[in-house]
């Protein structure tokens, strides 16, 4: 039964840093991409299957069976769980998965959006779903590359800025 | 839980023209850190064997810093180039490693264990890490394996 080692919100879900950076920094065995939409394009699948690294397999689950997957956290595999925004980070946690930690590591910046720090940027909306992560005692450190630690930024540190 | 050696291996690259500062710029950006200790060494038109050993033995000063004694790995684009036959003369009075076919993969790689191993251990990782970053992407898609949903684990 798996158990979450980090839980990230990165829109480019697996690429180089991840792979390079993240992959030492964690051990896992598996990758979890969850988004219902890169599910249903098997032909993504198998592009995303080419950044994976030999270390770690590569999964995809829509939000669904990630629910189902996820729900009896147990100690192995160990995983490693993308997610593209935070709307199913806490789509997860809703339905009963359950991580205290969530990393936010890369969210383009568009229309609507605000800079919140590095290349992570954020609309209203999703600000206020990172916000009611957060409320349901999730720690959410906005942190782009594992080390240094101090690279990190604390979402409670950036609320009291905003 | 990674093993440091006490050495930080030194880490000089050295290219005909701007390659070497873009290799390094590109490893910067993908990892999110300056590397102010990597040197980084563009020859230009007008060097010739003489100055560009030159700058090579000043890079390995510079890179050194009066702490000797560290390994040394120099990355060099074309064997049998300006760059590659430079720092070869080199060797004639100090010994360090140096390999040719500096691509991006072999670099961060290099970036990234060169403090785990010694220079002829990094050496030989350069050599197969560069090897294995060059692949044809469009065979190995075709290739993939589908990818399986966990719900069938």
């Amino acid at each position: 039964m798996p158990t979450i080692s980090l839980a990230r919100i990165d829109d480019r879900l697996i690429h180089g840093q991840v792979v390079i950076k993240w992959i030492r920094a964690v051990p896992c065995e598996e990758i979890l991409v969850c988004d219902d939409q890169v599910r249903a394009d098997s032909f993504l699948q198998r592009v995303l299957s080419l950044a994976a690294p030999p270390t770690a397999r590569l999964t995809v689950q829509s939000v669904a069976e990630s629910l189902s997957y996820l729900a009896d956290k147990g100690s192995s595999p160990r995983v490693m769980l993308l997610m593209k925004a935070p709307c199913t980070a806490l789509a997860l946690l809703r339905g009963g998965v359950w991580f205290d930690k969530l990393n936010v590591g890369g969210m383009a910046a568009g229309p609507g959006t605000k800079r919140l720090y590095k290349s992570i940027s954020a609309t209203l909306e999703q600000i206020a779903e990172l916000k009611e992560i957060r409320r349901l005692g999730v720690r959410i450190m906005l942190q782009t590359v594992p080390e240094p630690e101090e690279s990190a930024l604390d979402f409670d540190t950036l609320l009291s800025r905003l | 839980m990674t093993q440091r050696f006490d050495i930080m291996n030194h880490v000089i690259i050295v290219t005909h023209g701007p390659l070497a500062a873009a290799l390094l710029k590109s490893a910067e950006m993908i990892l999110e850190e300056d590397l102010p200790d990597v040197k980084a060494i563009c020859l230009g038109p007008q060097d010739n064997l003489d100055t560009a050993r030159a700058k090579v033995e000043l890079a390995l000063a510079e890179a050194e810093n009066g702490a000797t004694g560290q390994g040394i790995l120099v990355l060099v684009d074309l064997f049998g180039g300006t760059a590659a036959n430079a720092a070869a003369w080199v060797l004639q009075d100090r010994v360090f490693e140096i390999v040719a076919g500096v691509n991006l993969p072999m670099l961060l790689e290099v970036l990234l264990n060169r403090d785990q191993m010694s220079a002829a251990q990094l050496a030989d990782l350069a050599v197969k890490k560069g090897k294995q970053g060059v692949t044809d992407v469009g065979a190995a898609l075709w290739k993939a394996p589908a990818v399986v949903a966990a719900s069938e684990v």
